[in-house]
């Protein structure tokens, strides 16, 4: 794959959370993350319907309906996964009913020309002439699965990039929700959803931006 | 080697190992197979059971017949649940020395943690597709887990219908090991609570070893079990036992990849034919098999085989940037798996003169002394 | 043919918590938007870092005097980091100050498992407790440009970390595990 100029990872679940827990210290004492790291977090704001802190590689921001952990660092991509994994399997009475596994990249093209051709093959202009003037896309949205025996709901956005000039933006996200059969009270489907989910989909999501950019060459 | 799919008649016993795990297919006549173990080709990214057979044509779903694993440990089961998954009509068979609860708990466990070891995972999406199995209505004693055990018999095809019968017994583990188990399951348990991945300690006693009989033909597929001067347990429990088998084997997978811990002396002459045909996997992290147990096999047999060759395994290149990196960092590095290599005898398993044909293909070869 | 996009849609902006349709995608736009979270009566405190907010006590909201409350949006790292090779590893031996670990190419699975050794002292003094048999480690190597444009290689090793799980989340794992056992193995 060509390299991506920037890209990131997360994971966000929909449930019902109490912020005031997520603090640095508290990750620390439960050695999900090293001490030196608890230390030297910096918080934003820890109070009961929001907490938001960060470390040298990743950034936790936790509502009272929502959590996400997110990385920009590729090293962390599977830390990043194990702190989720960490946290829900000590905190296995949170309720949570979706998991949404996320990864984007920002790539360059080699040219103007380029870049427009990824746009029009993706969504040809043709049918819009007659609608409006000077049709482009905006972004593209994209809704299926994996493969045929996946559990989760796949998503792929792309858009042009806003951090790069002619760039593209591509967002892959996956999300799964509380089984309906099985140990699915509060948190506890999720630590083996994210342990069997995450390669696969890092693995797909990868090959998903490889397979767009060519598109342009045509 | 032709990929057409032997006859109705013919036993075909196929072992595969690139260096770290392997996998034995046996044609048990009739177009029936049975699956002993996987292992992954890593080109395929698939086990090579499925990709074997399916080259073959062979309707996996309704010819395989039984799916073993002859013990829970990584490098014997990679890529089984994808085997029993597309094997709708085998049974699962394990071993009755481990608990099926306690092995159930273990990757309950460890699949909480983060990241699990491979064998865990694996078995957990056994335990997902006998499951499914079961809650669509099938009975434990069509899909399993069945529970093998010294001098059970775990599947029985007579020749009444058939070109050839097929008998499969398994002589091992004994009652002994049970405790054994136990304790290694416990240690495991402790690992995974650890944070750490299970890693295999001490020697296996508790794998489980087959006796087919196939038409006329006796087989002998030794899986890892080794051998103690306890009689109880190891090999010694099956040569001593007088409910094991009569009949004495010309095919002989070498157990626990022809190490010195497994040979036992009783069982070259009492459970084998005199010049038997001996086939092992290597294992490189423990440079197995050694020179000495190469000259110790060829001896005894009347060929031997290996279907790799762990003293040859090349390192990957990679990026020079990579390169130059890992050389600041890690020292001392070899690979541990070469190519997939696959010994495949085929032969008639009804006639007194069966006329076995060995063939080799990718990594494997013949050892000499 | 693509069109640059000169302005962020603030339609998401304002997350509704309660609401079920509340939107796992991330990033909603691109770029990282600040988000009205939620009401803060202009009396409350204010701390020393104007990104510090924090709230005393709890009152509902005041509606002739509220103000949002701004948070800032998922901040994206500006420096670059490009990840040329990845292993998962696992420690197969500890020496004094050394450890032998078997390796797996993340980054191209067909390639081989291998063996090495490394110095402890190329393991981070946080992980080092964990450098144990069977602790799983990540190693990456790369380059990391900085964000005044310095290139650097660089190569890390990372241990995994697991959760200290409680008795009763143990028991409740164990139990489950015992229900799917009891029913597997259950004649008919």
């Amino acid at each position: 794959m060509q390299t991506p100029e920037a890209e990131g990872a997360s994971i966000v679940m929909i449930g019902s959370f109490n912020p005031a827990i997520f603090q640095p210290r508290w990750l620390g004492a439960q050695q999900l993350i090293r001490a030196e790291e608890a230390e030297n977090a910096k918080i934003t704001i820890i109070q009961a319907q929001v907490a938001d802190f960060s470390t040298e590689w990743f950034q936790l921001q936790v509502l009272q309906q929502r959590f996400t952990v997110f990385t920009t660092d590729p090293r962390q991509y599977g830390p990043l996964r194990d702190l989720a994994v960490g946290m829900f399997a000590i905190l296995a009475h949170t309720p949570v009913s979706l998991v949404g596994i996320n990864r984007h990249f920002h790539f360059t093209t080699p040219s103007v020309d380029v870049w427009h051709k990824i746009g029009h093959r993706l969504a040809p202009k043709e049918p819009w002439h007659e609608i409006i003037t000077g049709p482009g896309l905006r972004s593209l949205l994209m809704e299926g699965r994996r493969d045929e025996t996946s559990q989760g709901i796949l998503r792929i956005k792309i858009e042009p990039s806003l951090k790069i000039k002619h760039g593209i933006y591509v967002e892959v996200n996956e999300e799964f929700r509380a089984p309906t059969d099985g140990p699915s009270e509060g948190a506890q489907w999720v630590p083996s959803c994210l342990a069997m989910q995450w390669d696969p989909f890092m693995a797909f999501a990868e090959n998903a931006g490889r397979r767009i950019l060519p598109l342009g060459n045509v | 080697m032709t990929d057409t799919p032997p006859d109705a008649s013919q036993l075909e016993i196929s072992v595969f190992g690139p260096g770290t795990g392997e996998c034995v297919l046996v044609h048990i006549g009739d177009g029936d197979w049975i699956v002993v173990d996987s292992c992954i080709d890593r080109r395929t990214r698939r086990p090579v059971a499925l990709d074997y057979l399916t080259s073959l044509k062979v309707d996996v779903a309704s010819r395989v017949k039984l799916v073993v694993a002859t013990h829970w440990h990584d490098d014997h089961i990679q890529g089984l649940a994808d085997i029993l998954f597309a094997a709708e009509n085998a049974k699962f068979v394990n071993s009755a020395a481990y608990d099926f609860q306690q092995l159930l708990r273990l990757v309950a466990l460890s699949n909480r943690v983060a990241s699990p070891a491979s064998a865990t995972r694996e078995y957990d999406r056994i335990a997902e597709v006998l499951d499914h199995r079961r809650r669509a209505g099938l009975k434990r004693e069509t899909v399993g887990p069945m529970a093998a055990l010294a001098n059970r018999k775990i599947l029985s095809l007579t020749q009444g219908d058939r070109s050839v019968g097929a008998e499969i017994i398994a002589l091992s583990p004994s009652d002994a090991a049970y405790y054994l188990a136990k304790e290694e399951l416990a240690a495991a348990f402790s690992a995974v609570k650890g944070g750490r991945r299970p890693v295999t300690q001490g020697p296996n006693q508790l794998s489980i070893v087959l006796w087919l009989k196939v038409g006329v033909l006796d087989v002998l597929l030794g899986a890892d079990l080794e051998h103690t001067s306890e009689p109880t347990r190891g090999w010694l429990a099956i040569t001593r036992s007088n409910e094991r088998p009569t009949g004495r084997a010309g095919f002989f997978k070498v157990p626990h990849h022809g190490s010195q811990n497994a040979d036992c002396t009783e069982c070259w002459t009492e459970l084998l034919s005199p010049d038997p045909i001996a086939v092992l996997t290597p294992h490189a992290p423990s440079r197995l098999p050694t020179p000495t147990d190469v000259k110790r096999i060829c001896v005894r047999s009347s060929s031997a085989y290996s279907t790799s060759d762990h003293t040859s395994y090349g390192l990957p290149r990679r990026d020079n940037a990579v390169e130059r990196t890992m050389r600041g960092m890690a020292t001392n590095r070899r690979a541990l798996a070469g190519q997939m290599g696959h010994v495949r005898l085929r032969c008639d398993a009804v006639s007194v003169d069966p006329r076995p044909v060995v063939q080799l293909s990718a990594g494997a070869r013949q050892l000499h002394v | 043919m693509l069109v640059p996009m000169s302005h962020q849609s603030y339609s998401d902006a304002i997350l509704r918590p309660e609401s079920p349709e509340a939107r796992i995608l991330f990033p909603a736009p691109q770029d990282q938007f600040e988000r009205f979270l939620f009401r803060q009566r202009p009396s409350e405190k204010v701390g020393p870092n104007t990104d510090q907010i924090t709230l005393q006590g709890q009152d509902h909201a005041n509606p002739q005097q509220d103000a949002l409350v701004r948070l800032p949006g998922l901040r994206l790292s500006p420096s670059r980091v490009i990840v040329l090779q990845r292993w998962i590893g696992r420690v197969e031996s500890v020496r004094r100050d050394r450890f032998v670990a078997v390796t797996t190419d993340a980054t191209n699975p067909g390639n081989p498992p291998e063996e090495s050794e490394f110095d402890l002292a190329e393991v981070s003094e946080g992980d080092r407790a964990l450098v144990a048999r069977g602790a799983v480690f990540y190693w990456c190597i790369g380059y990391h440009d900085s964000v005044g444009g310095q290139r650097e290689r660089t190569s890390s090793l990372r241990f995994v970390r697991s959760p200290q799980l409680s008795e009763a989340t143990l028991d409740r794992i164990l139990e489950q595990a015992d229900r799917m056992a009891t029913f597997l193995q259950e004649s008919d």
